[in-house]
């Protein structure tokens, strides 16, 4: 796009209006991923799962597994730079959960199908993540879906549907659906934010830092209302 | 010197590129630069090659050939292999300023340079690159080069050899330069004799009165007038010089100096004469010239007609040999001119290697010039990195333009808004000092714990100034720096599809110095805000983490398994003495060191300190050496088992030795003013604990990736080391780096870090209140 307010100078043409030395050309989405859960639920194993599945050298600094930065292309060629935010799942720490859920655009709530308790305590997550998170997409996801299974998926089904989430079921040990879940759900979220971007005005100044707009929250509202089926 | 440009797991390698010695600029190709400094592109000559990789976002450089390296081919030695060559440059130097700066998402300098780097690998195709006049992508690649690259190759011992080398070929050049500069010097010298011969020559034979052809001799004419001008001048200043002279005889001379006095009256003369004789050969020659001209158009009625070509003069031959000579004369001048000037560039170079070589010599290590706190000090004029073209300015560069002058409508902005920030931070200080507010409410009780008691809402209020006060300041700031920078973002740039990203690097760059004007003040207005809530929480640490944080003894016992290293205390052991209401150093020791009738609350933090801390401490308060042994003894043996205490005051160390960079960096942290900086040392340190844990735990046999819930424990067992002052410092700062932080690092790593030591602390001001909680209940 060809700026039309670019023969606009406050002060001299000279040095200041030459070309930038650098422009961002190829477009990166950033966005923040957060796994919460209880302690145990495999949190840690999955985003390390999505990481080191296929290595890639691309840039990325972590802190060990509790941040990890992976950048991917997506099939339609989008670069996506996921923030992976590992939270605390213990109970001493819970009170720090909402720190971590803000400005996310993804999060997944993850329960051990060999655990019911951990299944019981997702309420408790989703919870934190209405009143702390005002992320576009919440998805409850099943872990260690290659042992076998305590917590009928049935019931699981059931209670995302009731929630307007998207359930999905995964296995960090064999890595089943791991990569399938970042591509799609970071899909949608590049969805998103295109369509946000469409509607900026780039003469609001300050909507070049509000996270999302408030029409962009009420969409994505209704938006996860139509949701009511699974993947 | 090669340049191999990496991007999506391909190489493209841009043209060779070369120092011209001759001309002291370097060159690619066809195209050479001549705007800057080339004093550190002596570098070029010692580096073989130099390998940008975009997606790793690394520079790696080596003065081996890898050419002559078979490793970059496959297994049957005939194509060139990726991972081979990437192997060997992994083995070589690699500029770990530029991927360290990276890592943190908020350093322009690297975006800058990467994405320069991109663009010179998209136009180089065959097609292109091999047109003559592709000026931009050379100019890129030299760009790239000398802001970015060359100043940040460090040499080291291994490279003096090869140093050397390229000392001696800048000897070498310096003489050839010198012997050319005296050779052309002699040639100038020649022409103006010969020159200076012809006028005296024309002069007293008068041959050019009355045989000037005006218009063929015109340029002649010109070049005699201002020979002769030049020829009056230095006869005046002869006349000036020798008058001077006679004055001093006259007045100071003695008897004998009467024959000087009459040669240099004599001298003075004989100038005069020859000055008044030119002069009026010069009117002559100008009052000739004007006739010739009015005669020239008499016998010309109007343009055109005349196809008479002028008559050859009889001087003819004579002028033409005159304006010749002076032709060569002139280009002796412009040749020594340039010829001085590249010997100057030429000594800056060689200056350069030659600080190499001695820095190399004393420290093993050197950048090839003097580079201090990490900023570019310029020695003398030897190397002057701000010397080149405006369009290489980096954004850094362009943002500090802004407020260069003083007379700028965005100085004289900043400065208001800076002096008013600093007025309202004074305000509070002075105003609120002394009261306690309670009548806020904070931002960080979140959850659960704001269930709790009406107490405990309470006591994490208590601070001279309110929190909405700090508060309202960030705001005001962050909002400033963002309208600033959007202003000058546009003004740089113009708004374009790449407007929001450029935005946030100018941000980056115009907020360090917003930063560094009044975050003195602003840190002030927080620790006091702060004061209170941290003392409190730096009591309930010395008194009750133990029992209270049951945790600690697992992660202990995890960190070092060993039994004796167990027994570690969760107070600091460097902490400053602790302090009464009115600010002074507590004293507890009315009881002439008797502590077993109950320390007050404050002697018994020192308990806690080691030993070599402790002694120091009190040495520093009693100056007694016999005192303090003393005053320590009774302090230590208090414990009961003074064998134990003192064994587990050195056991303490080991926390300290083991995260002893945590610490440091804590300190660095609080030190520096620009938020950026704060939050690049800050993930610094809990990258550095995380590290520094994992390898502990691998030590021990353990071996998994530290998650969150490892990190918050091990960075509340740090916080409970801290001093009292260093633990207001920083949770001071992290407030306000949380208030300031703008909302584009939303998500980074740097983000992550500071939520999670503003957890660490959450956690601890809870405890501290479930704790008192209970205790009120318990009663």
């Amino acid at each position: 796009m060809t700026s039309t307010t670019r023969d606009v100078f406050i002060g001299d043409q000279g040095s200041r209006a030459k070309p930038a030395f650098f422009s961002t050309s190829e477009k990166m989405y950033k966005i923040k991923t957060v796994l919460v859960g209880d302690i145990s639920v495999g949190k840690t194993s999955l985003a390390l799962r999505f990481v080191n599945d296929k290595f890639d050298e691309s840039y990325k600094p972590t802190i060990g597994a509790s941040f990890i930065s992976k950048i991917v292309v997506l099939g339609d060629g989008c670069v996506v730079n996921f923030q992976i935010w590992d939270t605390a799942g213990q109970e001493r720490y819970r009170s720090l959960v909402p720190m971590y859920l803000r400005g996310a655009h993804i999060a997944f709530v993850l329960y051990d199908v060999t655990n019911p308790e951990s299944f019981t305590n997702v309420s408790f997550w989703l919870e934190a993540l209405q009143h702390h998170g005002d992320m576009v997409k919440t998805v409850l996801v099943a872990n260690k879906c290659d042992c076998e299974s305590i917590v009928s998926e049935e019931i699981a089904l059931s209670f995302a549907e009731s929630h307007y989430l998207q359930f999905v079921q995964t296995s960090a040990k064999t890595g089943e659906n791991v990569d399938l879940l970042f591509h799609r759900i970071g899909a949608k979220v590049v969805e998103e934010m295109k369509r946000v971007s469409k509607q900026f005005n780039p003469n609001d100044r300050l909507s070049l830092y509000t996270e999302r707009s408030q029409s962009h929250e009420e969409e994505v509202q209704k938006e996860v209302k139509k949701q009511k089926k699974c993947c | 010197m090669y340049v191999y440009l990496r991007w999506r797991d391909a190489i493209k390698q841009p043209p060779k590129v070369s120092l011209n010695l001759k001309r002291c600029m370097p060159v690619v190709r066809t195209y050479s630069e001549e705007r800057i400094d080339p004093a550190l592109w002596f570098k070029v000559l010692v580096l073989n090659s130099v390998l940008v990789d975009i997606d790793r976002r690394k520079v790696f450089w080596t003065c081996e050939n890898p050419k002559d390296s078979s490793k970059f081919l496959d297994n049957n030695g005939e194509q060139f292999n990726l991972q081979n060559f990437l192997d060997f440059f992994n083995t070589q130097e690699e500029i770990s300023s530029i991927s360290e700066y990276d890592n943190f998402e908020y350093d322009t300098r690297a975006a800058e340079l990467f994405e320069t780097a991109r663009r010179i690998y998209t136009h180089l195709s065959m097609e292109v690159f091999d047109r003559v006049g592709n000026v931009s992508t050379y100019e890129d690649l030299l760009k790239i080069l000398h802001v970015f690259i060359l100043p940040e190759v460090k040499f080291h011992l291994k490279d003096r050899p090869s140093i050397q080398a390229v000392y001696d070929a800048m000897e070498n050049e310096c003489q050839m330069v010198e012997s050319s500069i005296n050779r052309k010097i002699n040639e100038k010298r020649h022409y103006e004799e010969s020159l200076a011969r012809q006028r005296k020559s024309l002069v007293k034979t008068g041959l050019l009165l009355g045989h000037l052809n005006i218009h063929s001799d015109e340029k002649f004419y010109t070049l005699l007038s201002s020979h002769l001008d030049k020829d009056v001048k230095r006869l005046e200043d002869n006349v000036v010089s020798l008058t001077d002279n006679i004055v001093h005889l006259k007045k100071y001379g003695a008897d004998h100096c009467d024959y000087k006095l009459s040669q240099a009256r004599e001298t003075r003369s004989k100038y005069i004469k020859d000055k008044e004789k030119l002069l009026y050969v010069k009117e002559e020659l100008n009052v000739q010239r004007i006739k010739k001209i009015k005669d020239s158009r008499k016998s010309r009625p109007f343009l055109g007609r005349s196809k008479s070509l002028p008559k050859k003069s009889k001087g003819d031959s004579t002028y033409s040999t005159y304006v010749n000579e002076s032709k060569l004369l002139d280009a002796a001048s412009d040749e020594i001119r340039s010829l001085i000037n590249n010997k100057i560039k030429l000594s800056g170079m060689r200056e350069a290697v030659h600080l190499t070589i001695t820095e190399i010599d004393g420290d093993g290590v050197s950048y090839g010039f003097n580079r201090k706190h990490g900023a570019f000090e310029a020695e003398a004029d030897m190397f002057d990195p701000k010397k080149k073209p405006d369009d290489w300015m980096t954004l850094r560069e362009q943002v500090q333009d802004f407020l260069n002058s003083d007379r700028s409508e965005t100085k004289t902005r900043h400065d208001q808004f800076c002096g008013l920030v600093k007025t309202k931070c004074l305000r509070l200080l002075t105003g609120n000092r002394g009261k306690c507010s309670k009548d806020d409410s904070s931002s960080s009780t979140e959850g659960h714990v704001s269930k709790l008691s009406k107490r405990y809402s309470v006591r994490w209020l208590h601070g001279s100034v309110p929190k909405k006060e700090c508060e309202k300041l960030c705001e005001e700031v962050s909002e400033y720096i963002l309208d600033t920078a959007h202003m000058m973002a546009l003004e740089i740039q113009g708004r374009d599809s790449e407007f929001i990203t450029y935005h946030t690097h100018v941000y980056i760059c115009y907020e360090k110095h917003v930063a560094d004007d009044v975050m003195p003040e602003l840190s002030k207005v927080f620790k006091e805000s702060f004061r209170n809530q941290c003392e409190q929480l730096y009591e309930w640490i010395a008194t009750y983490s133990m029992t209270e944080l049951e945790f600690i003894t697992k992660l202990m016992s995890q960190l070092f398994p060993d039994e004796n290293d167990r027994d570690i205390r969760l107070v600091n052991p460097t902490g400053s003495l602790p302090r009464d209401t009115s600010g002074q150093i507590a004293d507890t020791w009315e009881n002439g060191g008797n502590c077993g009738r109950g320390l007050s609350r404050l002697s018994k933090s020192l308990e806690h300190l080691p030993l070599s801390t402790l002694v120091d401490t009190l040495h520093e308060q009693t100056g007694n050496l016999a005192i303090t042994f003393e005053k320590a003894w009774s302090v230590v043996s208090c414990e009961g088992d003074s064998t134990k205490s003192l064994k587990s005051l050195c056991k303490d160390d080991k926390i300290y030795t083991t995260f002893s960079e945590f610490f440091k960096l804590v300190q660095k942290e609080m030190k520096t003013f620009s938020i950026f900086d704060k939050l690049r040392l800050l993930s610094r340190a809990v990258q550095i604990v995380q590290s520094r844990a994992e390898k502990l735990l691998k030590l021990k046999g353990h071996k998994y990736d530290l998650t969150t819930d490892d990190m918050l424990d091990i960075l509340i067992l740090l916080i409970c080391k801290l001093d009292p002052n260093s633990l207001l410092c920083l949770y001071a700062d992290l407030n306000l780096i949380l208030h300031l932080t703008p909302s584009f690092l939303q998500g980074s790593m740097s983000q992550y870090c500071l939520v999670t030591l503003t957890g660490a602390f959450q956690h601890l001001f809870e405890r501290q209140e479930l704790q008192g909680t209970s205790s009120e209940t318990n009663a």
